[in-house]
């Protein structure tokens, strides 16, 4: 299992990071920058190779991003997903924000690889539960 | 003979008397040669004569002088065929008295025998002074009415028009009083209407004409408008008359119009506000939640001495929140513009353009290049401080977005004017716009950029608005090559000497 953050504020990454390092040590991490660099990253990456990556990778999605915003980058998960492409069909994305509002949650869940909506800063006991939720084995729970 | 024939006339004349003085009304006896027999008391005050003043007089004294000349052909016309009956017909009749007064007056006329086989004719007078002031006072009222108000008879003829009618309808009274009502409605109502008449005259209710439609009144030169008509049926010994009453609702129409473009205003300006309250809250809560987050660590790091990572985050956080407060500043700027007045003189744009440039690069490790054409005017009227914030936002945003693959950063700033316009174009040859970022480009808290990148993605939002209140547009072209921003200020050249 690997955790990837897509956020441009580096801070907001740091935040994670720390946090990550204090629960999960052996947690892989991979940061990017804003949706574009994800969507070029998850094009070049096969994701269902688990030499290359574990097999669930947890996905924390910030919304207002230049470039592609979280909710540009959720349609073009979904048409990956639904051209089959392997990589996205692994994903589950869980919302990374600072805004608590209703309309930009519904849109969020309108997608269903959409598993959650963390409101920022993310904490150690939540981060703690979404690992844990999301472990192999413990799919059920999503 | 004579004696008894003059004795027999006294005799009668005498019981005339009797009969005129305790008749009410004015009365008199006139004869075959028109002149006048007998009148009572009541027919010397109408005329204003003193008692026994109008014996013998010719009755023609009695009549205007513009018609007295026919009088005695009519009189005679009378004495051959001598039958009771209304003088005059349908006309009211008009007297004259002794000062020359005009009188009023309806008559009767009725044969008597006189002696000698001749024939004495009695005119029984009303006085129409009293009716005719009523009438004067009832059409003053009509006519103080604002609205207009025409009686229509049961042939669809109009028989009386007030004044708001003329001025509304664009006729004279004598155009309008006996002509078909259809005169005032648009011709392709015309055809139709005299069925809608003559369908009211059986109903006879009072009420709204035309309920559910919107009515149309025609002004003699043409032009339609929208009315109101409201219906009351009148009943007269001669028949149903029908008084409408219509309202010109052309202005109702306009205010109405005005009202709902006010209220779309309204709604647009409020939707704009709660778009401005949303990205505001959001963009300004983002950077305190980081925040939250870092001196969650920095309390954890001091309690356990890892003073260096502390150390780290207190940097951040204060990085932050400077951001954060200079972009609160720009919120409290851009909500400014919109009320702060316009205030124009003289500006030096050379001199400003100068000024500006050396600010931006002071600092900065950039190599950009400035082009500034000006093409000989130097100067507009415009407003100072807005005129400074808009070519900032250009000129930075110019270099801000240069394009790092290009040997070098180039901007141009020209100025040129038309007549009394003048056209700013910055044009950069920096990364460009991406192309499904157009739409947004002068929407608030927009960056095209890494976050960390200086700006609060207010400048292009702020720019329009100091435009649009110099009452003039920005327009953009960009590509890979570079972004060229245009503002088009008109009327900004005219009192500026060259």
């Amino acid at each position: 299992m690997a955790v990837i953050v897509v956020d441009d504020e580096k801070f907001d990454r740091y935040l994670v990071r720390r946090t990550l390092r204090e629960v999960s040590p052996d947690m892989s991490l991979i940061e990017m920058q804003d949706g574009r660099q994800f969507l070029d990253f998850l094009g070049t990456s096969n994701f269902d190779d688990t030499r290359e990556y574990p097999p669930e990778t947890l996905i924390l999605l910030d919304i207002n991003m230049p470039r592609a915003t979280g909710f540009e980058v959720l349609e073009q998960l979904k048409a990956l997903r639904d051209e089959g492409h392997s990589s996205a069909r692994c994903v589950v994305v869980m919302m990374f924000t600072s805004s608590e509002n209703e309309e930009d949650k519904n849109r969020a869940f309108s997608y269903e690889f959409v598993k959650d909506y963390i409101v920022k800063p993310i904490d150690h006991g939540q981060l703690d539960r979404l690992i844990g939720i999301y472990q192999p084995g413990s799919r059920d729970a999503a | 003979m004579d004696g008894t024939g003059g004795d027999l006339a006294d005799d009668l004349l005498a019981q005339y008397k009797f009969a005129f003085d305790i008749h009410v009304g004015p009365v008199l006896m006139v004869d075959q040669d028109g002149l006048i027999v007998l009148a009572n008391r009541s027919a010397e005050e109408l005329f204003e004569y003193p008692p026994g003043g109008l014996d013998g007089a010719a009755v023609e004294e009695l009549v205007p002088t513009d018609v007295r000349v026919h009088h005695p052909e009519l009189r005679q016309a009378f004495f051959q065929l001598p039958h009771g009956r209304r003088m005059g017909g349908q006309r009211d009749l008009q007297g004259v008295s002794r000062t020359g007064k005009p009188v009023r007056l309806e008559i009767a006329l009725e044969s008597v025998p006189a002696p000698s086989g001749c024939t004495w004719v009695i005119a029984e007078i009303t006085d129409l002074t009293a009716r005719a002031q009523v009438e004067g006072r009832l059409l003053a009222a009509l006519d103080a009415v604002y609205g207009a108000l025409v009686m229509v008879d049961q042939r669809g003829l109009m028989t009386m028009v007030n004044r708001a009618t003329l001025a509304m309808f664009g006729y004279d009274e004598q155009e309008l009083v006996g002509a078909p009502v259809e005169l005032l409605l648009p011709e392709r109502y015309r055809l139709r209407h005299p069925v809608f008449v003559r369908s009211y005259m059986q109903a006879r209710s009072r009420r709204e004409m035309g309920i559910g439609r919107q009515l149309f009144g025609q002004h003699k030169d043409g032009h339609e408008f929208p009315v109101f008509i409201g219906l009351t049926p009148i009943e007269t010994p001669e028949g149903v008359l029908v008084m409408s009453s219509i309202e010109d609702l052309t202005e109702r129409h306009r205010s109405a119009a005005r009202i709902e473009k006010s209220n779309a205003d309204l709604q647009r300006v409020n939707e704009e506000l709660m778009q401005f309250a949303y990205s505001t809250s959001h963009d300004l809560k983002a950077p305190l939640t980081t925040v939250i987050g870092l001196l969650r660590f920095i309390e954890q790091d001091v309690l356990s001495g890892e003073l260096t990572e502390a150390l780290e985050n207190i940097r951040g956080a204060l990085d932050l929140t400077e951001r954060q407060a200079a972009r609160v500043e720009s919120v409290l700027d851009l909500a400014k513009s919109d009320h702060a007045e316009v205030a124009r003189k003289s500006v030096d744009i050379g001199a400003m353009i100068e000024g500006l440039w050396n600010e931006l690069t002071s600092d900065e490790e950039t190599s950009a290049i400035l082009t500034v054409d000006l093409a000989g005017a130097g100067r507009i009227c415009t407003d100072e401080t807005r005129m400074y914030s808009i070519l900032e936002n250009l000129i930075s945003n110019a270099i801000k977005y240069a394009d790092h693959d290009k040997p070098e950063c180039q901007v141009r700033v020209a100025l040129c004017r038309t007549g009394d316009d003048a056209r700013i174009v910055v044009a950069d040859n920096g990364i460009g716009i991406p192309e499904d970022k157009h739409d947004q480009v002068f929407k608030m808290f927009q960056r095209f950029s890494d976050r960390s990148a200086k700006g609060s993605g207010l400048g292009l939002a702020m720019t329009r608005k100091h435009v649009q209140r110099l009452g003039g547009t920005i327009t953009f072209v960009t590509s890979d090559k570079g972004t060229e921003f245009t503002v088009d200020l008109p009327g900004c050249c005219a009192e500026v000497e060259t």
